[in-house]
């Protein structure tokens, strides 16, 4: 009897973790970027002799395909690659959006990013709402500054925006809901996993004086490759 | 010639389809695109296009919202969009042209032939007007379908569709007070769309409107009595499912 339950409880775990890694690989990229992108390259194509930029946009959209589909079935991953999908990312849109927008990553120089794991992806929900919702319809240059570091078994993240503000997107996009409610999930599990407190933090800067757009900060847990 | 207005936000999707329509319509001329709903309205007013290419964004509702700002939509409109569900559903059930990007040419084609098909005739819109009201109404049972037969459009509310039956290529609707609607479609594609929407499908010639569903028979292997009067066949395979949804309500 006991085994039974035993084994019925097994398999109803593996359930849970099954149906986890399902949202986890949805969360991850929002096919909406995707034929959105594709569709701007061929833009690009047809756009007389701007024929150097969409072979250049197109090898980046394969490279960033070729990360998220390998880190899609890995818990962890270096932090060098995981800054290279967000910066992949970051650049395929400025391209998609022509140039509306700066970004920088902030590296902790102390940082060996090929010794650090991390969960991926973690960060991309964030970047797209700044990009799609946050920067669009603004008459000014956006600004994304994304920077992380060490701070003991863990790093901290943190992406500020200059766009719209978090709390001026017009009506809570179902994907972002969503995006948000797996991002909370994740950093549930990975909380229970290491049994520590993990932070996370999203706020409007409108509301300090002279100050605009967004700010989100976190902490996740690492793991070191000494391989 | 046709002449042809695109609007959308992106301007890099704009020069995507406007190289399509270079390459592959010579039918149409284009002229002139816009990247914000005021833009566009002062373009369709200065070139009084026949067509327009209108995106609509995931849940922003702008193109419908520019549709419903104009005084007079006295053109045809194709959909742009980049997968989206719900904005898919609601262009499927009012029968609109609709594409999907990155645009494929073949589907181009034949949507820009259907329109300027439907510019030679003339009973514009009443299609546009069904989506309209499909995606501004957030009551589901008074959603409307468009179903045309040779000599009518016909635009029937949902809840007032209590059954469907498939008569090989044809598909009979039966509907309150209206009788019976015949359209040249197969039963399967109504079975895909009206699922969402409190529709089953009982058998292989039969899909109900569970709201019209005012009794069960459990003789001979089981039929559903309708509130017509009407009693339809369960097929086997599916008495199963079906008895599930009757226990539910139990």
């Amino acid at each position: 009897m006991i085994v039974l339950w035993y084994q019925k409880k097994l398999i109803r775990q593996k359930h849970q973790v099954s149906i986890h890694k399902q949202q986890l690989l949805r969360s991850q990229i929002n096919p909406h970027f995707i034929f959105n992108a594709l569709t701007s390259i061929r833009g690009y194509l047809f756009d007389g002799n701007d024929i150097l930029t969409s072979v250049n946009y197109l090898g980046k959209f394969a490279k960033l395909m070729r990360m998220v589909l390998n880190h899609s079935s890995s818990e962890w991953v270096p932090l060098e690659e995981e800054l290279q999908a967000l910066s992949l990312y970051l650049e395929i849109q400025k391209m998609r959006f022509k140039d509306s927008f700066e970004f920088h990553l902030i590296i902790d120089q102390s940082l060996e990013t090929d010794q650090v794991m991390v969960p991926p992806l973690l960060a991309q929900p964030f970047i797209e709402n700044a990009v799609e919702h946050g920067f669009k319809n603004i008459d000014y240059i956006g600004k994304l500054d994304l920077s992380c570091k060490v701070e003991g078994e863990t790093i901290r993240f943190e992406i500020v925006d200059n766009g719209i503000g978090v709390d001026h997107i017009a009506g809570k996009k179902k994907h972002e809901s969503k995006a948000h409610h797996i991002f909370t999930e994740r950093l549930k599990v990975l909380s229970r996993l290491r049994k520590t407190r993990l932070h996370y933090l999203i706020e409007d800067l409108g509301k300090y004086a002279g100050k605009r757009g967004t700010k989100v900060e976190y902490t996740v847990p690492i793991e070191w490759n000494y391989a | 010639m046709h002449k042809v207005v695109i609007v959308d936000d992106e301007e890099q999707a704009i020069k995507d389809l406007a190289g399509l329509i270079t390459l592959y319509c010579p039918g149409l001329e284009l002229t002139g695109t816009a990247t914000s709903s005021d833009e566009a309205i002062d373009i369709i007013y200065r070139e009084q296009p026949e067509i327009v290419f209108l995106d609509i964004q995931i849940d922003a509702k702008s193109g419908i919202e520019l549709l419903q700002e104009m005084d007079q939509v006295n053109f045809e409109v194709i959909f742009v969009t980049a997968h989206q569900h719900y904005a898919i559903d609601a262009l499927r059930l009012s029968a609109v042209d609709y594409l999907l990007k990155p645009v494929e040419v073949d589907l181009l084609l034949n949507s820009v032939s259907r329109v300027t098909e439907k510019l030679k005739q003339s009973n514009l819109n009443s299609n546009l007007d069904t989506l309209i009201h499909n995606l501004s109404n957030t009551n589901i049972c008074k959603k409307k379908l468009v179903l045309s037969t040779m000599e009518m459009v016909h635009l029937v509310e949902l809840n007032d569709i209590v059954w469907c039956k498939s008569e090989t290529n044809y598909t009979k609707f039966r509907v309150v007070e209206q009788g019976n609607i015949i359209i040249s479609k197969t039963l399967k594609e109504y079975a895909g769309q009206l699922s969402a929407f409190g529709f089953l499908r009982i058998h292989r010639s039969y899909l109900i409107n569970l709201k019209h569903l005012v009794g069960f028979d459990k003789r001979e292997g089981g039929s559903v009595v309708m509130s017509d009067g009407e009693k339809l066949p369960v097929a086997i395979r599916k008495r199963e499912e079906f008895m599930k949804i009757f226990e539910q309500w139990k």
